[in-house]
């Protein structure tokens, strides 16, 4: 999949410079003068790994107005700051909100494009990881009520014994549910059965 | 007799040594010619006959057409406000009768003496005339003492009308004893001619009361002169006591002599040994020789022209220590308006003269300081400005480092790229140089024609980047070209930063009542010509000032950002150099609440069409494509 780099600052030269250098790199570049332009063709959830360069000193919505509105949208992009004036209580902030690194302008090649690997993989693995807990949340949906009762206790390491005695069922009823369990979760053991919870914070009555 | 002789010798002597009273000399005139006539009337009371009694009454005339003129001649100089034109008619009158006391017959009195009587007079036999045949030209003369007596009458009355007690005394004794003599003179003579009046000739008895009144009247100037003197010494020991005090010295320089005479005290402070034959040139010799030209134009422009003299220069010639005199004049004309005197004094003015340009230099140093702490509060913003063209610079040239390497290089490319980091180039160029004419500590002293819509550019581009920290806007556009003002660029930059930035702080603050604003900084910024210059004012959003605050605003220490870092130097400064530029800062009042608006007036330059400042130091970025 194709990677997606934005660049917003407020000043045309640094747009054109930053551009022909992220093009360098083999990334699609996309350049806007404000924070406001930027929002207004935000798409609707980000599909592919994208990282956005963000100037913190802008006229308008500022680079770190412009974090805070990000995370209001799906699997947010990753966002490096540049600043030709690094004030230590903006960076911390920034890095706060979750920026993948906050660089000093000017900004040496190598340094940027790292940055911008760094957020491109953040950001890869954010979509990623958004994918696999969907499938998971789908598969739990399809579970009956018994099951995931029953689910809730196995992953508890309980024996079928305990939880028939504690649903009040047939142990071989238990059994019955724990292969359906087992089947609808798509895992052979429950060590991976237990992962699958962890990665959603699935837990006995959730 | 005697007493006329020696009052005629003593004023003799008197105009012997000051040739300007012109008084001084007919009185003498007047006072032999009474002797004479006195000499003549003995001779007609002795005389038993009538060939010497006609001739010596000739002679009587001609010497009364000397004393006559003398006297009316004397009351013109002394008084000094007769009228002309009665003065000419009584003396041409006189000379008439002169005249026409030689060419009508044997005197002007009688055309013939038949025989002379000899009577009784005061105890002794003197001759008197008896049969006579009266000269009918006889009238003339009278009609010129008419004359004589109606000019000094009205001499003596317009002398009394100026009014002052010394003219008074002088036109009541000597204009008031002369009307009355002359009359009781005409009288006898008119009458003893007549043949109604049997005495002897008398006439230069009247006239000898006339000296004394007069020699009454000069006496009281005598005793006024010796009054005077004493004055004088008293005043002049006062001069020399201030001259030596206060380093002070009185000159003089005859234009004409080309002589200069300095106080005794004086030479000092001019630093010249004192001579007697100073004349102007060995004189500027002593000024220091930066000054001498500057000086050499001031003499010559008030002798030729205004009359009047003041300037500052500094004396010692090359090794000598410098002192700075404050020297100022003036020049006196004679009756034909031509210079012949300048007068004046110098006053040593050294040490308030280091006192002055300590007082500049600190004050100048105190802006500067002032102008650096203002930078340093926007080094953040000023370096982001600077960073930004720095930034695509650097991104630029990677980029075109690693094209290069690429094969085919991609020229096209690379001469973009190129043109890119010309252009970067050059904006960071005029950043720095606009920062560095704001830490410069040696502006320029003299003032220059500026415009005021690039200074307020200037300002705002150099503000750039606090503004856009600080999320405000600003609301100005240059509009049509201003007339220049005098000044200096970078201080009137720095009080339009000043201003910019408080009126971006005013946001701020919180309002005596209701709540802190959340709007964001707005200024505007108005320029433009009025009658009295041109007017700049900077408004702002915020709570605008109270009353109170208002009148203390512009006294130094005095801040509204309580614990913000204000120093409350800026307004002080900021006044300071506007006021240095001839102009005005204040603060115009406004509406609680309705934001403040700081208004600079500067006068317009006068002159020629000037090449303005556009910038701090005539710095113009290099052309495009160069």
């Amino acid at each position: 999949m194709e990677a997606q780099v934005y660049i917003i600052d407020d000043d045309a030269s640094v747009r054109r410079g930053l551009a022909r250098l992220v093009r360098e790199g083999g990334h699609a570049v996309e350049s806007f003068a404000s924070g406001e332009d930027f929002l207004e063709m935000l798409p609707a959830a980000f599909t592919r790994p994208t990282c956005a360069l963000v100037d913190l000193q802008m006229p308008g919505l500022g680079g770190l107005e412009l974090q805070e509105r990000l995370k209001s949208v799906p699997n947010p992009c990753s966002i490096v700051f540049m600043s030709g004036n690094g004030s230590i209580p903006a960076t911390v902030q920034a890095m706060k909100g979750g920026a993948v690194t906050f660089l000093t302008k000017p900004i040496h090649d190598e340094d940027l494009l790292g940055a911008i690997d760094e957020g491109l993989a953040a950001h890869r693995r954010l979509l990623t990881d958004s994918t696999q807990t969907g499938e998971i949340h789908r598969r739990i949906a399809s579970l009956t009520d018994r099951e995931r009762e029953t689910m809730g206790w196995v992953i508890t390491g309980a024996l079928n014994k305990q939880i028939a005695g504690e649903l009040e069922l047939a142990e071989r009823t238990v059994k019955f549910h724990r292969a359906n369990v087992m089947e609808k979760m798509g895992v052979a053991s429950v060590a991976d059965l237990v992962r699958l919870c962890d990665a959603v914070g699935f837990v006995r009555g959730g | 007799m005697g007493a006329c002789l020696v009052l005629a010798l003593m004023h003799l002597l008197v105009w012997c040594r000051d040739r300007r009273s012109l008084a001084n000399l007919f009185f003498p005139v007047i006072a032999l010619g009474i002797i004479a006539m006195g000499a003549c009337e003995l001779q007609l009371m002795r005389t038993g006959s009538t060939e010497v009694y006609l001739e010596t009454v000739s002679l009587g005339h001609l010497l009364f057409g000397i004393v006559v003129p003398a006297s009316l001649l004397f009351v013109h100089c002394l008084f000094g406000t007769g009228n002309r034109g009665l003065l000419a008619l009584a003396i041409g009158l006189r000379a008439a009768a002169v005249v026409a006391n030689y060419m009508t017959g044997p005197s002007l009195h009688f055309l013939s003496i038949e025989s002379l009587d000899r009577i009784s007079f005061l105890g002794e036999s003197v001759s008197i005339v008896g049969q006579a045949i009266e000269n009918p030209w006889v009238r003339l003369g009278q009609i010129a003492a008419i004359a004589q007596i109606v000019y000094v009458a009205d001499a003596s009355l317009r002398l009394w009308r100026r009014g002052n007690a010394l003219d008074r005394h002088r036109a009541f004794w000597i204009g008031g004893s002369m009307v009355v003599l002359f009359l009781l003179a005409m009288a006898i003579a008119g009458l003893i001619s007549a043949g109604v009046l049997r005495a002897p000739m008398l006439v230069s008895f009247p006239f000898f009361g006339m000296v004394l009144a007069i020699s009454y009247n000069m006496s009281r100037d005598l005793q006024r002169s010796a009054l005077l003197a004493r004055e004088l010494e008293a005043s002049e020991r006062r001069l020399a006591l201030a001259g030596s005090a206060g380093r002070l010295a009185f000159w003089e320089w005859e234009l004409k002599k080309n002589r200069i005479w300095i106080s005794p005290d004086g030479w000092a402070v001019f630093g010249i040994t004192p001579a007697a034959d100073l004349g102007f040139e060995r004189f500027m010799e002593h000024v220091h020789k930066d000054d001498r030209s500057r000086l050499e134009e001031i003499v010559q422009e008030s002798v030729e022209k205004t009359g009047s003299y003041v300037a500052e220069f500094r004396v010692g010639r090359t090794g000598e220590p410098v002192r700075w005199l404050s020297a100022s004049g003036r020049v006196e004309k004679n009756g034909a308006g031509e210079p012949v005197l300048f007068r004046g004094i110098a006053i040593d003015v050294t040490r308030k003269k280091e006192t002055e340009t300590e007082a500049a230099l600190q004050r100048s140093e105190l802006t500067h300081l002032s102008r650096v702490s203002t930078l340093g509060a926007l080094s953040g913003t000023l370096a982001h400005e600077l960073n930004q063209p720095l930034a695509a610079i650097l991104s630029n040239a990677q980029v075109g480092r690693r094209r290069i390497g690429s094969d085919p290089p991609d020229l096209a490319e690379i001469e973009d790229i190129l043109a890119d980091i010309v252009e970067d180039t050059k904006r960071a160029g005029g950043i720095v140089h606009g920062m560095r004419a704001m830490f410069a500590k040696d502006t320029a002293l003299d003032l220059v024609p500026i415009d005021l819509n690039a200074v307020i550019t200037g300002s705002l581009s150099l503000l750039h980047g606090e503004i856009v920290a600080r999320k405000g806007t600003v609301d100005f556009s240059p509009g049509d070209p201003l007339p220049p003002v005098m000044g200096g660029f970078v201080e009137l930059q720095q009080v339009l930063v000043n201003l910019i930035l408080n009126g971006l702080d005013a946001c701020r603050e919180e309002p005596e009542s209701g709540p802190v604003s959340r709007e964001a900084p707005c200024l505007r910024i108005r320029v433009e010509p009025s009658k009295d210059g041109v007017v700049i004012d900077v408004a702002d959003n915020g709570p605008g000032i109270t009353p109170g605050n208002r009148e203390r605003l512009f006294e130094p220490f005095f801040s509204t950002k309580s614990g913000k870092g204000g120093l409350g130097l800026g307004l002080s400064i900021s006044c300071g150099i506007v006021e240095r530029f001839g102009g005005t800062l204040e603060a115009l009042s406004s509406e609680p609440g309705n934001g403040a608006v700081f208004r600079i007036l500067l006068p317009v330059a006068v002159g020629e069409s000037f090449a303005c400042e556009t910038s701090p130091d005539g710095y113009t970025l290099p052309a495009n494509g160069s």
